[in-house]
Protein backbone atom coordinates (compact mmCIF):
# COMPACT_ATOMS: atom_id res chain seq x y z
CA UNK A 1 0.00 0.00 0.00
CA UNK A 2 1.21 3.29 -0.90
CA UNK A 3 2.32 5.62 2.05
CA UNK A 4 1.06 9.28 2.03
CA UNK A 5 4.52 10.71 0.79
CA UNK A 6 4.32 8.33 -2.42
CA UNK A 7 0.53 9.11 -2.93
CA UNK A 8 1.50 12.66 -2.80
CA UNK A 9 5.15 12.29 -5.14
CA UNK A 10 2.90 10.51 -7.64
CA UNK A 11 0.82 13.71 -7.62
CA UNK A 12 3.61 15.65 -8.16
CA UNK A 13 5.05 13.63 -10.93
CA UNK A 14 1.90 13.44 -13.29
CA UNK A 15 1.55 17.53 -12.83
CA UNK A 16 1.16 19.00 -15.98
CA UNK A 17 2.95 21.87 -17.00
CA UNK A 18 1.84 25.02 -17.41
CA UNK A 19 1.50 25.26 -21.41
CA UNK A 20 1.48 28.61 -22.14
CA UNK A 21 3.84 30.26 -19.23
CA UNK A 22 4.29 33.66 -21.21
CA UNK A 23 5.23 34.92 -24.18
CA UNK A 24 7.25 38.46 -25.13
CA UNK A 25 4.52 40.96 -25.83
CA UNK A 26 5.31 43.77 -28.37
CA UNK A 27 6.62 45.73 -25.41
CA UNK A 28 6.92 43.51 -22.59
CA UNK A 29 6.38 40.06 -20.88
CA UNK A 30 2.34 39.30 -20.02
CA UNK A 31 2.35 36.17 -17.91
CA UNK A 32 -0.55 33.86 -18.62
CA UNK A 33 -0.36 31.44 -15.80
CA UNK A 34 1.64 30.64 -13.11
CA UNK A 35 2.00 26.71 -11.45
CA UNK A 36 4.23 26.12 -8.34
CA UNK A 37 4.96 22.65 -6.91
CA UNK A 38 6.29 23.20 -3.29
CA UNK A 39 8.34 20.33 -1.09
CA UNK A 40 7.08 21.93 2.38
CA UNK A 41 6.93 19.36 4.53
CA UNK A 42 4.26 18.86 7.09
CA UNK A 43 1.81 21.85 5.90
CA UNK A 44 0.33 22.86 9.56
CA UNK A 45 -2.26 25.03 8.39
CA UNK A 46 -1.90 24.58 4.32
CA UNK A 47 -3.87 27.36 3.49
CA UNK A 48 -1.31 29.86 5.11
CA UNK A 49 1.09 27.90 3.27
CA UNK A 50 -0.32 28.67 0.05
CA UNK A 51 -0.84 31.66 1.01
CA UNK A 52 2.45 32.73 1.52
CA UNK A 53 3.59 30.85 -1.90
CA UNK A 54 0.94 33.30 -3.96
CA UNK A 55 2.71 36.31 -2.26
CA UNK A 56 6.16 35.28 -2.98
CA UNK A 57 4.93 34.88 -6.27
CA UNK A 58 3.89 37.96 -6.88
CA UNK A 59 6.44 39.32 -5.31
CA UNK A 60 9.14 38.01 -7.23
CA UNK A 61 7.06 38.26 -10.33
CA UNK A 62 7.61 42.40 -9.61
CA UNK A 63 11.29 41.74 -8.95
CA UNK A 64 11.34 39.64 -12.20
CA UNK A 65 9.33 41.99 -14.68
CA UNK A 66 9.23 45.68 -12.95
CA UNK A 67 11.17 46.39 -10.18
CA UNK A 68 14.44 48.62 -10.17
CA UNK A 69 15.79 50.83 -7.69
CA UNK A 70 17.42 53.69 -9.97
CA UNK A 71 19.89 55.91 -9.33
CA UNK A 72 21.65 58.81 -11.89
CA UNK A 73 24.59 57.66 -12.27
CA UNK A 74 26.33 61.16 -11.59
CA UNK A 75 24.04 62.59 -8.47
CA UNK A 76 23.79 59.02 -6.80
CA UNK A 77 20.32 59.88 -6.11
CA UNK A 78 17.55 57.75 -6.56
CA UNK A 79 15.16 59.19 -9.31
CA UNK A 80 11.96 56.46 -8.66
CA UNK A 81 11.76 57.08 -4.86
CA UNK A 82 7.96 56.85 -5.33
CA UNK A 83 4.97 54.02 -5.99
CA UNK A 84 4.09 56.01 -8.93
CA UNK A 85 7.88 55.47 -10.67
CA UNK A 86 8.90 52.45 -8.94
CA UNK A 87 6.74 50.00 -10.90
CA UNK A 88 5.33 46.94 -9.12
CA UNK A 89 3.10 44.27 -10.09
CA UNK A 90 -0.66 45.17 -10.09
CA UNK A 91 -3.59 43.39 -10.64
CA UNK A 92 -3.91 43.59 -14.29
CA UNK A 93 0.04 41.89 -14.31
CA UNK A 94 -0.80 39.33 -11.76
CA UNK A 95 -1.26 35.58 -13.65
CA UNK A 96 -3.45 32.84 -12.96
CA UNK A 97 -1.32 30.91 -10.04
CA UNK A 98 -1.97 27.16 -9.25
CA UNK A 99 -0.22 25.91 -6.63
CA UNK A 100 0.32 22.56 -4.95
CA UNK A 101 1.81 21.37 -2.04
CA UNK A 102 4.49 18.11 -1.91
CA UNK A 103 4.11 16.71 2.05
CA UNK A 104 7.23 15.08 1.93
CA UNK A 105 7.81 13.58 5.44
CA UNK A 106 11.43 12.84 6.24
CA UNK A 107 12.00 13.05 10.17
CA UNK A 108 14.01 15.53 10.34
CA UNK A 109 11.96 16.97 13.65
CA UNK A 110 9.19 15.80 16.09
CA UNK A 111 6.71 17.83 13.60
CA UNK A 112 7.99 17.48 9.80
CA UNK A 113 7.01 20.78 9.50
CA UNK A 114 9.65 23.08 7.44
CA UNK A 115 9.96 27.06 6.86
CA UNK A 116 8.00 27.92 4.16
CA UNK A 117 9.31 31.73 4.54
CA UNK A 118 11.14 33.39 1.53
CA UNK A 119 12.22 30.44 -0.05
CA UNK A 120 8.39 30.05 -1.33
CA UNK A 121 8.61 31.46 -4.78
CA UNK A 122 10.86 34.47 -4.33
CA UNK A 123 14.22 32.64 -5.90
CA UNK A 124 12.15 30.25 -8.62
CA UNK A 125 9.92 32.38 -10.43
CA UNK A 126 12.78 34.68 -12.24
CA UNK A 127 14.57 31.30 -13.44
CA UNK A 128 11.04 30.14 -14.66
CA UNK A 129 10.10 33.53 -16.88
CA UNK A 130 13.48 33.40 -17.73
CA UNK A 131 12.80 29.78 -19.01
CA UNK A 132 9.70 30.86 -20.67
CA UNK A 133 10.80 33.55 -22.52
CA UNK A 134 13.65 30.90 -24.05
CA UNK A 135 10.60 29.02 -24.73
CA UNK A 136 8.27 31.31 -26.16
CA UNK A 137 11.33 33.45 -28.41
CA UNK A 138 14.39 31.28 -28.04
CA UNK A 139 16.38 34.54 -26.55
CA UNK A 140 17.72 34.20 -23.26
CA UNK A 141 17.59 36.83 -21.17
CA UNK A 142 19.45 37.13 -17.88
CA UNK A 143 19.02 40.35 -16.20
CA UNK A 144 15.94 42.05 -13.92
CA UNK A 145 13.94 43.44 -14.70
CA UNK A 146 13.25 42.62 -18.21
CA UNK A 147 11.21 45.62 -19.43
CA UNK A 148 10.34 45.64 -22.66
CA UNK A 149 13.80 47.96 -23.37
CA UNK A 150 15.72 44.65 -22.47
CA UNK A 151 13.49 42.33 -23.83
CA UNK A 152 13.62 44.54 -27.10
CA UNK A 153 17.39 44.32 -26.97
CA UNK A 154 17.19 40.69 -26.41
CA UNK A 155 15.48 39.89 -29.33
CA UNK A 156 17.56 42.35 -31.49
CA UNK A 157 20.68 40.67 -31.25
CA UNK A 158 22.33 39.14 -34.60
CA UNK A 159 21.49 35.76 -35.31
CA UNK A 160 17.96 36.53 -33.56
CA UNK A 161 15.26 35.41 -36.22
CA UNK A 162 12.76 33.13 -33.76
CA UNK A 163 10.21 35.86 -31.62
CA UNK A 164 11.48 38.66 -33.89
CA UNK A 165 9.41 41.96 -34.58
CA UNK A 166 7.24 41.69 -37.54
CA UNK A 167 6.67 45.67 -37.83
CA UNK B 1 4.51 69.51 2.46
CA UNK B 2 4.21 73.50 3.76
CA UNK B 3 0.97 74.86 5.28
CA UNK B 4 -1.28 76.81 2.66
CA UNK B 5 -4.68 79.39 2.72
CA UNK B 6 -7.50 77.32 0.76
CA UNK B 7 -10.09 79.34 -1.07
CA UNK B 8 -13.72 77.10 -1.59
CA UNK B 9 -15.20 79.06 -4.83
CA UNK B 10 -18.10 77.97 -6.38
CA UNK B 11 -18.81 80.42 -9.34
CA UNK B 12 -16.21 80.79 -12.40
CA UNK B 13 -15.67 84.15 -11.21
CA UNK B 14 -15.22 83.74 -7.04
CA UNK B 15 -12.14 81.63 -8.59
CA UNK B 16 -11.11 84.14 -10.77
CA UNK B 17 -11.01 87.48 -8.35
CA UNK B 18 -8.64 84.91 -5.80
CA UNK B 19 -6.34 84.34 -8.73
CA UNK B 20 -3.60 86.41 -7.85
CA UNK B 21 0.08 86.56 -6.27
CA UNK B 22 0.59 82.90 -6.64
CA UNK B 23 -2.27 81.57 -5.97
CA UNK B 24 -3.00 78.03 -7.72
CA UNK B 25 -5.95 76.02 -9.17
CA UNK B 26 -7.31 73.00 -7.60
CA UNK B 27 -9.59 70.85 -9.11
CA UNK B 28 -9.28 66.89 -8.66
CA UNK B 29 -5.85 67.75 -6.97
CA UNK B 30 -4.50 64.71 -8.28
CA UNK B 31 -1.25 66.06 -9.64
CA UNK B 32 -1.29 69.15 -7.66
CA UNK B 33 -0.94 67.52 -4.39
CA UNK B 34 1.18 65.02 -5.47
CA UNK B 35 3.53 68.09 -6.90
CA UNK B 36 2.94 69.60 -2.92
CA UNK B 37 4.51 66.36 -1.52
CA UNK B 38 7.54 66.10 -3.60
CA UNK B 39 7.91 69.54 -2.87
CA UNK B 40 8.55 70.53 -6.50
CA UNK B 41 5.16 73.23 -5.92
CA UNK B 42 4.93 75.40 -2.95
CA UNK B 43 1.98 77.50 -3.03
CA UNK B 44 0.81 80.26 -0.08
CA UNK B 45 -2.64 79.60 -1.66
CA UNK B 46 -5.30 77.32 -3.38
CA UNK B 47 -8.24 78.00 -5.04
CA UNK B 48 -10.28 75.02 -5.18
CA UNK B 49 -13.04 75.10 -7.46
CA UNK B 50 -14.16 71.20 -7.27
CA UNK B 51 -17.56 72.34 -6.09
CA UNK B 52 -18.13 74.99 -9.34
CA UNK B 53 -20.38 72.96 -10.88
CA UNK B 54 -21.14 75.22 -13.96
CA UNK B 55 -17.53 73.39 -14.98
CA UNK B 56 -18.83 69.89 -14.79
CA UNK B 57 -20.95 68.30 -17.52
CA UNK B 58 -20.64 67.22 -21.56
CA UNK B 59 -22.65 69.38 -23.64
CA UNK B 60 -23.33 68.44 -27.47
CA UNK B 61 -24.37 71.99 -29.38
CA UNK B 62 -24.54 72.65 -33.09
CA UNK B 63 -20.99 72.97 -33.09
CA UNK B 64 -19.66 70.00 -31.74
CA UNK B 65 -19.03 68.95 -28.03
CA UNK B 66 -18.21 71.50 -25.20
CA UNK B 67 -16.91 69.10 -21.93
CA UNK B 68 -16.66 71.45 -18.81
CA UNK B 69 -12.78 71.27 -17.31
CA UNK B 70 -13.98 69.33 -14.13
CA UNK B 71 -15.52 66.52 -15.93
CA UNK B 72 -13.25 63.49 -14.58
CA UNK B 73 -11.65 60.89 -16.99
CA UNK B 74 -14.24 58.62 -16.18
CA UNK B 75 -17.32 60.69 -16.98
CA UNK B 76 -15.96 61.33 -20.29
CA UNK B 77 -15.01 57.75 -21.26
CA UNK B 78 -18.14 56.47 -20.45
CA UNK B 79 -20.25 59.04 -22.16
CA UNK B 80 -22.91 57.65 -24.49
CA UNK B 81 -22.04 60.36 -27.51
CA UNK B 82 -18.22 60.29 -26.71
CA UNK B 83 -18.41 56.83 -27.03
CA UNK B 84 -19.99 56.31 -30.33
CA UNK B 85 -18.68 59.52 -32.21
CA UNK B 86 -15.20 60.60 -30.38
CA UNK B 87 -13.76 56.69 -29.67
CA UNK B 88 -10.27 58.37 -29.31
CA UNK B 89 -11.44 60.30 -26.33
CA UNK B 90 -13.11 57.41 -24.70
CA UNK B 91 -10.43 54.86 -25.31
CA UNK B 92 -7.53 58.14 -23.92
CA UNK B 93 -9.89 59.10 -20.69
CA UNK B 94 -10.58 55.58 -19.59
CA UNK B 95 -7.15 54.18 -19.88
CA UNK B 96 -5.34 56.89 -18.18
CA UNK B 97 -4.17 55.63 -14.74
CA UNK B 98 -6.35 53.54 -12.11
CA UNK B 99 -10.01 53.41 -11.82
CA UNK B 100 -9.75 55.57 -8.50
CA UNK B 101 -7.67 58.44 -10.28
CA UNK B 102 -10.14 58.61 -13.13
CA UNK B 103 -12.94 59.05 -10.77
CA UNK B 104 -11.04 61.52 -9.43
CA UNK B 105 -8.97 63.61 -12.07
CA UNK B 106 -10.38 66.04 -14.03
CA UNK B 107 -10.35 67.29 -17.72
CA UNK B 108 -8.55 70.79 -17.33
CA UNK B 109 -6.19 68.89 -14.77
CA UNK B 110 -5.07 66.51 -17.39
CA UNK B 111 -3.69 68.80 -19.49
CA UNK B 112 -2.27 71.01 -17.47
CA UNK B 113 0.05 68.28 -16.29
CA UNK B 114 3.70 69.48 -16.71
CA UNK B 115 5.96 66.86 -18.13
CA UNK B 116 5.98 63.90 -16.30
CA UNK B 117 10.33 63.83 -16.05
CA UNK B 118 11.64 62.52 -13.17
CA UNK B 119 14.30 64.91 -12.80
CA UNK B 120 11.91 67.82 -12.85
CA UNK B 121 9.59 65.88 -10.32
CA UNK B 122 12.29 65.33 -8.08
CA UNK B 123 13.19 68.59 -5.60
CA UNK B 124 16.44 67.29 -5.40
CA UNK B 125 17.05 68.14 -9.13
CA UNK B 126 17.23 71.87 -9.82
CA UNK B 127 16.38 71.68 -14.06
CA UNK B 128 16.04 73.79 -17.00
CA UNK B 129 12.44 73.81 -16.44
CA UNK B 130 12.67 75.29 -12.90
CA UNK B 131 14.14 78.10 -14.69
CA UNK B 132 18.03 76.96 -13.83
CA UNK B 133 20.95 75.83 -16.43
CA UNK B 134 21.22 72.39 -16.53
CA UNK B 135 19.08 69.74 -17.76
CA UNK B 136 19.56 66.05 -16.09
CA UNK B 137 18.25 63.73 -18.47
CA UNK B 138 20.34 64.25 -21.13
CA UNK B 139 23.50 62.66 -19.22
CA UNK B 140 21.09 60.74 -16.68
CA UNK B 141 18.54 57.88 -16.88
CA UNK B 142 16.37 58.56 -19.75
CA UNK B 143 14.13 55.44 -21.01
CA UNK B 144 11.36 57.15 -20.55
CA UNK B 145 12.15 60.69 -22.13
CA UNK B 146 11.37 61.57 -26.04
CA UNK B 147 12.86 60.25 -29.08
CA UNK B 148 11.88 63.65 -31.71
CA UNK B 149 11.03 67.37 -31.40
CA UNK B 150 13.41 67.76 -28.28
CA UNK B 151 15.61 71.04 -28.16
CA UNK B 152 16.75 71.59 -24.57
CA UNK B 153 14.53 69.51 -22.66
CA UNK B 154 13.63 65.38 -23.74
CA UNK B 155 10.78 65.29 -21.16
CA UNK B 156 7.51 63.78 -22.40
CA UNK B 157 4.16 65.27 -22.77
CA UNK B 158 1.96 63.57 -19.99
CA UNK B 159 -1.42 63.94 -21.13
CA UNK B 160 -3.49 61.46 -22.99
CA UNK B 161 -6.22 63.04 -23.12
CA UNK B 162 -4.24 65.70 -25.17
CA UNK B 163 -3.02 63.40 -27.66
CA UNK B 164 -6.76 62.63 -28.56
CA UNK B 165 -7.90 65.87 -28.45
CA UNK B 166 -5.08 67.18 -31.23
CA UNK B 167 -6.20 63.94 -33.40
CA UNK B 168 -9.96 66.10 -32.64
CA UNK B 169 -8.65 69.46 -33.48
CA UNK B 170 -10.35 70.60 -30.02
CA UNK B 171 -10.06 74.12 -28.80
CA UNK B 172 -9.49 75.16 -24.81
CA UNK B 173 -11.30 77.90 -23.48
CA UNK B 174 -9.50 79.85 -21.21
CA UNK B 175 -10.88 82.53 -18.94
CA UNK B 176 -9.60 85.64 -16.85
CA UNK B 177 -10.66 88.18 -14.36
CA UNK B 178 -9.20 91.17 -16.29
CA UNK B 179 -9.23 89.74 -20.09
CA UNK B 180 -12.06 87.69 -20.33
CA UNK B 181 -12.42 84.39 -22.46
CA UNK B 182 -9.99 83.02 -25.28
CA UNK B 183 -9.66 80.14 -26.87
CA UNK B 184 -6.51 78.40 -27.73
CA UNK B 185 -6.41 75.74 -30.47
CA UNK B 186 -4.90 72.74 -28.53
CA UNK B 187 -1.96 72.53 -31.52
CA UNK B 188 -0.71 76.05 -30.04
CA UNK B 189 -1.92 75.29 -26.76
CA UNK B 190 1.65 73.41 -25.14
CA UNK B 191 4.80 75.61 -24.95
CA UNK B 192 7.75 74.54 -26.80
CA UNK B 193 10.56 73.79 -24.15
CA UNK B 194 13.18 75.84 -26.51
CA UNK B 195 10.39 78.54 -26.51
CA UNK B 196 10.27 78.91 -22.72
CA UNK B 197 11.68 76.23 -20.34
CA UNK B 198 9.39 77.09 -17.28
CA UNK B 199 6.35 77.29 -19.03
CA UNK B 200 3.87 74.63 -20.02
CA UNK B 201 1.26 75.88 -21.42
CA UNK B 202 0.09 79.21 -22.60
CA UNK B 203 -2.31 79.36 -19.71
CA UNK B 204 -1.67 82.79 -17.74
CA UNK B 205 -1.30 82.62 -13.85
CA UNK B 206 -4.60 84.28 -13.56
CA UNK B 207 -6.34 82.02 -16.37
CA UNK B 208 -9.03 79.60 -15.71
CA UNK B 209 -9.70 76.60 -17.99
CA UNK B 210 -13.19 76.49 -18.14
CA UNK B 211 -13.79 73.75 -21.16
CA UNK B 212 -12.75 72.28 -24.03
CA UNK B 213 -14.89 72.32 -27.17
CA UNK B 214 -14.67 69.92 -30.08
CA UNK B 215 -15.45 70.32 -33.79
CA UNK B 216 -18.29 67.76 -34.99
CA UNK B 217 -16.81 64.99 -36.72
CA UNK B 218 -17.56 64.49 -40.77
CA UNK B 219 -19.02 61.49 -41.76
CA UNK B 220 -17.24 58.82 -41.93
CA UNK B 221 -15.00 59.53 -39.76
CA UNK B 222 -13.52 56.96 -37.15
CA UNK B 223 -11.02 57.06 -34.24
CA UNK B 224 -9.03 55.14 -31.46
CA UNK B 225 -6.50 55.75 -29.09
CA UNK B 226 -4.41 52.82 -27.56
CA UNK B 227 -1.45 53.21 -25.20
CA UNK B 228 1.56 51.11 -24.57
CA UNK B 229 3.49 51.12 -20.76
CA UNK B 230 5.97 48.77 -19.28
CA UNK B 231 2.59 47.73 -16.84
CA UNK B 232 -1.09 47.46 -18.14
CA UNK B 233 -2.06 48.75 -14.81
CA UNK B 234 -1.27 52.47 -13.45
CA UNK B 235 2.06 53.22 -15.50
CA UNK B 236 2.61 55.44 -17.71
CA UNK B 237 2.73 55.84 -21.22
CA UNK B 238 6.22 54.87 -23.28
CA UNK B 239 4.57 55.08 -26.61
CA UNK B 240 0.77 56.02 -27.14
CA UNK B 241 -1.30 57.13 -30.52
CA UNK B 242 -4.41 58.25 -31.63
CA UNK B 243 -5.61 57.88 -35.04
CA UNK B 244 -8.92 59.89 -36.58
CA UNK B 245 -9.30 58.78 -40.23
CA UNK B 246 -12.16 60.19 -42.50
CA UNK B 247 -13.60 57.24 -44.74
CA UNK B 248 -15.10 58.02 -48.02
CA UNK B 249 -16.33 53.59 -48.96
CA UNK B 250 -13.03 51.83 -48.31
CA UNK B 251 -10.74 54.92 -48.83
CA UNK B 252 -9.44 57.21 -46.72
CA UNK B 253 -10.01 60.36 -47.62
CA UNK B 254 -8.23 62.35 -44.07
CA UNK B 255 -6.34 60.98 -41.80
CA UNK B 256 -4.90 62.47 -38.28
CA UNK B 257 -2.06 60.75 -36.25
CA UNK B 258 -1.08 61.99 -33.02
CA UNK B 259 1.49 60.28 -30.51
CA UNK B 260 2.20 61.42 -26.87
CA UNK B 261 5.25 60.10 -25.05
CA UNK B 262 7.67 60.13 -28.35
CA UNK B 263 8.18 64.78 -27.43
CA UNK B 264 8.20 67.67 -24.78
CA UNK B 265 4.74 68.44 -26.58
CA UNK B 266 2.05 66.08 -27.92
CA UNK B 267 2.41 66.02 -32.15
CA UNK B 268 0.94 65.41 -34.91
CA UNK B 269 2.77 63.28 -37.65
CA UNK B 270 2.46 64.22 -41.07
CA UNK B 271 4.51 61.53 -42.41
CA UNK B 272 2.40 59.00 -41.28
CA UNK B 273 -1.02 60.85 -42.21
CA UNK B 274 0.32 60.81 -45.71
CA UNK B 275 0.86 57.20 -46.04
CA UNK B 276 -3.02 56.70 -45.48
CA UNK B 277 -4.58 59.30 -47.77
CA UNK B 278 -6.72 58.03 -50.81
CA UNK B 279 -5.03 54.44 -49.96
CA UNK B 280 -7.59 51.47 -48.32
CA UNK B 281 -6.70 50.71 -45.12
CA UNK B 282 -4.59 47.80 -45.03
CA UNK B 283 -2.44 45.68 -42.41
CA UNK B 284 0.14 46.94 -45.01
CA UNK B 285 -0.58 50.72 -45.55
CA UNK B 286 -0.82 50.90 -41.84
CA UNK B 287 2.37 49.18 -41.53
CA UNK B 288 4.23 51.77 -43.56
CA UNK B 289 2.59 54.76 -41.79
CA UNK B 290 3.78 53.50 -38.46
CA UNK B 291 7.54 52.96 -39.64
CA UNK B 292 6.95 56.74 -41.44
CA UNK B 293 6.31 58.28 -38.44
CA UNK B 294 9.77 57.52 -37.43
CA UNK B 295 11.32 59.71 -40.03
CA UNK B 296 13.06 62.30 -37.41
CA UNK B 297 13.88 60.29 -34.76
CA UNK B 298 16.86 61.19 -32.37
CA UNK B 299 17.18 58.76 -29.48
CA UNK B 300 18.79 58.98 -26.18
CA UNK B 301 21.42 56.93 -24.66
CA UNK B 302 18.39 54.67 -23.34
CA UNK B 303 15.42 55.08 -24.91
CA UNK B 304 16.06 53.63 -28.54
CA UNK B 305 13.73 50.96 -28.02
CA UNK B 306 10.83 53.46 -28.49
CA UNK B 307 11.57 53.13 -31.81
CA UNK B 308 10.73 49.97 -32.23
CA UNK B 309 7.51 50.56 -30.08
CA UNK B 310 5.95 53.32 -31.85
CA UNK B 311 5.43 52.11 -35.00
CA UNK B 312 3.67 49.13 -33.54
CA UNK B 313 1.62 51.27 -31.29
CA UNK B 314 0.63 53.26 -34.63
CA UNK B 315 -0.12 50.95 -36.85
CA UNK B 316 -2.53 48.66 -34.49
CA UNK B 317 -4.58 51.62 -33.51
CA UNK B 318 -4.91 52.67 -37.58
CA UNK B 319 -6.15 49.20 -37.63
CA UNK B 320 -8.63 49.31 -34.81
CA UNK B 321 -9.54 52.58 -35.94
CA UNK B 322 -10.45 51.26 -39.14
CA UNK B 323 -12.46 48.45 -37.12
CA UNK B 324 -9.93 45.96 -38.70
CA UNK B 325 -8.05 44.69 -35.38
CA UNK B 326 -9.55 44.47 -32.48
CA UNK B 327 -8.53 46.38 -29.10
CA UNK B 328 -4.90 45.18 -28.37
CA UNK B 329 -5.59 43.32 -24.95
CA UNK B 330 -1.61 43.94 -24.16
CA UNK B 331 -2.28 48.18 -24.53
CA UNK B 332 -2.25 49.23 -21.02
CA UNK B 333 -5.58 50.18 -19.30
Amino acid sequence: MANAHETKFRRWTTFTPPQRPAHAAHCGLVLHRRAYVHDCGRPMNPGMVKNQINGGILQSISYTLFENRLLDPAYGLMVNPNLETYKITGSRETPEIEVQLVEAYIGQSSTDASGIGEAAGIVSVGAAIGNAVYNATGVRIRQTPMTPAVVLAALNQPGVKEGRLLA
Amino acid sequence: MNSFALADCTTVDAALSQLHDGAVIKAGGVDLLERMKNRTIQPSKLVNIRNVSSLRGIQETDQGLSIGALTTLTEISEHPTIRAKYQILSDACGHAATPHIRNMATLGGNLLQPVQCWYYRSADFQCLRKGKEFCFAFGGLNQYHAIMDYGTCPSVAPSSSAVALLGLNAAIELESAKKGKRSVAIKDFYVDPDANPTKFSVIEPDELLTAVTIPKTSPGSRSAYQKYGEKESFDWAIADAGVVLEMEGNTCRRAVITMGAASPVVRRSTEAESMLIGKQITEEVARAAGKAAMTDVQPLSMNAYKIELFPVAIYRTILLAAGQMDRDPSAAG
